[in-house]
Formats: C-alpha cells, sequence, structure tokens
C-alpha cells in the first residue's frame, strides 16, 4: 500500500497469478473493457509476437473520493510461462494481494501446482508466504467440458481455505466479483 | 525531526518533508529544462513529480518506469552477480528518459529533451539524489502509518463504491 500524498490517493497493488494460458490478462482485458473510462487508466501489455505476456500487463482502477481520499488498485499480471520466472519475481515485489487464477481443465492441473509453488518460492524471496499475503483463487474455464469438479480443485490447490470464485473470464463471469473480493481482502487489517 | 500535521482523519503525517521532496523535484525539473522529473517508489508508486504530464497517466508511467528499472538490474544481477545498475538511459527519437536509484527503494526518472548534454542530466540529478536520500527514512516512517487511513468505515464506503462501479448492486 502507498499514500500519495499529493493526490491524496491510497494505491494498492493487486497481482494476478497463475499458470500461462489460465486467463489472467483475460480478466483484466475484460476489467478494461466494461469498466467506465473514468475509472480506470489505459491496459498496457508487454506482449510477445505471439500474443504472449512478456513481463506484465497493467491496469489502473480508481474508485470515487472516501473520507477525503481516492482509493487506486494497480493490477499487474504475471507472464505465466515457466521461463519468465525472474518477471514474476518482479511483479510480486510489494504485492498487497494476490488472485490466484486456476485453468479449471483437468489436464492443468499439473500446471496449477506447479505455478502455486512457483508463487510460493517467489515470495519467500521476499520473506512472505501464502500464510501472511492475502490471496484468493479464481477457477476460471468453468464453461470448458474439461472441466474439473470445484470440490477436487479446491482438495489440490486450496488446502489453506482461501476464498475462491468461479470464472469464465472470457465472458466476464465471476471476472468482478473476484476483483471485489480480492480488494477487500487487500484493504482488511493484518 | 518530522514536522507532523494532523489531518481531518486525527491522522499524521509529514508535510514539511512533502514540500521539500518537491522543492528539490521542482529545481532539478527547472534546471534541467526537463520535461518531467518523477521520484518513485521501486514497486511502481510515484511519490511526486515536477513538471508537464500533459496527458500522461502518471501512475501507468511510473508502474512501467520501474518495471524497466527493475528488469535492467535483474539483467545486471545475470550479468555480474548483483542487482547494481544504478543508472538506465533510454534514448528517443525526440526525448531521452534518465532513471537512477535513490536508495535501493527508490528511483528518480527524468525525462527530457534529447539535446540536453547527459553529462549535465547525470550531474544535476545525483545532486538532486543525494539532497533526497537525507528525507528516505521520514519516508519510510510514513509508509508504516499508511495504513491507519483503512478503517471499518472506509471499507464499509469502498464496498459500496465497488458494487456501483462493477455492476454488482
Amino acid at each position: 500500500m502507498h499514500v500519495d500524498w499529493k493526490n491524496q490517493e491510497i494505491i494498492f497493488k493487486i497481482v494476478y497469478y497463475g499458470p500461462g494460458l489460465g486467463g489472467k490478462t483475460t480478466n483484466l482485458e475484460y476489467i478494461y473493457s466494461k469498466l467506465n473510462p473514468s475509472l480506470r487508466s489505459e491496459l498496457v501489455s508487454f506482449k510477445t509476437k505471439e500474443d504472449r505476456t512478456l513481463f506484465f500487463d497493467f491496469l489502473q482502477v480508481g474508485l470515487g473520493r472516501i473520507n477525503g481520499k481516492k482509493p487506486r488498485f494497480h493490477l499487474y499480471t504475471i507472464p505465466g510461462q515457466v521461463q519468465y520466472g525472474y518477471g514474476r519475481k518482479l511483479v510480486i515485489s510489494g504485492a498487497d494481494a494476490i488472485v490466484f487464477v486456476a485453468d479449471s481443465q483437468q489436464d492443468r492441473l499439473d500446471e496449477n501446482i506447479d505455478s502455486l509453488r512457483d508463487l510460493q518460492e517467489k515470495l519467500a524471496g521476499y520473506r512472505k508466504s501464502l500464510r501472511t499475503l492475502p490471496w484468493i483463487i479464481q477457477y476460471n474455464k468453468r464453461d470448458l467440458p474439461k472441466a474439473a469438479p470445484v470440490s477436487l480443485l479446491e482438495k489440490q490447490l486450496n488446502p489453506l481455505g482461501v476464498p475462491h470464485f468461479e470464472a469464465v473470464a472470457t465472458q466476464g463471469t465471476g471476472v468482478f466479483e473476484t476483483l471485489k473480493s480480492v480488494i477487500q481482502i487487500a484493504t482488511s487489517p493484518r | 525531526m518530522l514536522d507532523n500535521k494532523a489531518n481531518g482523519l486525527g491522522l499524521v503525517f509529514s508535510e514539511s518533508t512533502y514540500r521539500k521532496i518537491s522543492r528539490i523535484l521542482y529545481e532539478l525539473n527547472t534546471r534541467l529544462k526537463a520535461k518531467l522529473t518523477i521520484f518513485a517508489d521501486m514497486n511502481g508508486y510515484p511519490i511526486d513529480y515536477s513538471g508537464d504530464l500533459r496527458d500522461l497517466n502518471i501512475n501507468t508511467l511510473t508502474a512501467v518506469a520501474a518495471g524497466s528499472f527493475s528488469a535492467s538490474n535483474e539483467m545486471s544481477s545475470m550479468i555480474s552477480g548483483t542487482p547494481h545498475f544504478e543508472h538506465v538511459l533510454h534514448e528517443g527519437e525526440r526525448d531521452n528518459v534518465y532513471m537512477c536509484s535513490v536508495g535501493s527503494e527508490y528511483l528518480m526518472i527524468v525525462v527530457f529533451d534529447k539535446k540536453a548534454p547527459i553529462g549535465f542530466v547525470r550531474l544535476l540529478v545525483h545532486a538532486a539524489v543525494n539532497k533526497l536520500s537525507q528525507y528516505l527514512q521520514a519516508l519510510r516512517m510514513q509508509k508504516s502509518k499508511a495504513s491507519q487511513f483503512i478503517n471499518a468505515e472506509f471499507r464499509a464506503k469502498l464496498s459500496n463504491e465497488m458494487d456501483s462501479a462493477f455492476g454488482l448492486s
């Protein structure tokens, strides 16, 4: 969290983490497309020529003044591809909360588990952990025929019992519910 | 010693420190005839700036600049084993961007005309960085107090704002 004294803004950093092609960028694209332009910045993306995230995507969401302060939320995605580990480590630095975007498909379960382990490792580099940093899970791609039951995903990915949301990010289902929840945990007392 | 002043919420922050930082940025930006000078947190948060933003979103620009600086330091780590690129220069067609670390947690970003001599820019930026260094401890203390702005009333109003903005009500 950061206070911008000049503009009287309170800014939080929220990072969308998860395996490659899980739908992190799609979440931000949907938020960008549906939110009133006066409440958000342009969506900045560092992409490869294959349209995959190279470094991060960035979108600022701002809400109205509350008690004299303007809350602002900096939404980042990480590059999900395994080889961009350095980028993931940089992006989660200073995060106030994390959304882990899991791919619900049965055959992506191992990638989800690997990505969660990778997140734990990256957090450990900053002397943080999934027990100390607020986070939630979004089970994305619930519309696909190979989507695993949520009960199975919960068992494999959510032993700590953090809040979870079912989503179809391409259609916007669950996207804003996820965003509201992660903002609530980011702004909750620890 | 910090010159703290209570704001409307009974919370404290240092206007004096903030004014001194603003003055340093203003002087640097004016002497360099730079377009924009930003003092930022390494996590990509702008602390203050001087100059003309035009249509730029300072939060987006700072987030991208901090990301770029961090990536350069990662490159330094790979090459030499230490994340120690203290300054980075991007040369553009019309404007250059000079970035310089201020301690390990803060960053100076200067956008200036390509015609300005780079040696002169470096000299003045480093002088400003030395001046800013004395305020870093005060900034760290303010950062630790930031969470006091968030109380139950703030969270309740925030929830209502989100319902309205996100179409969840």
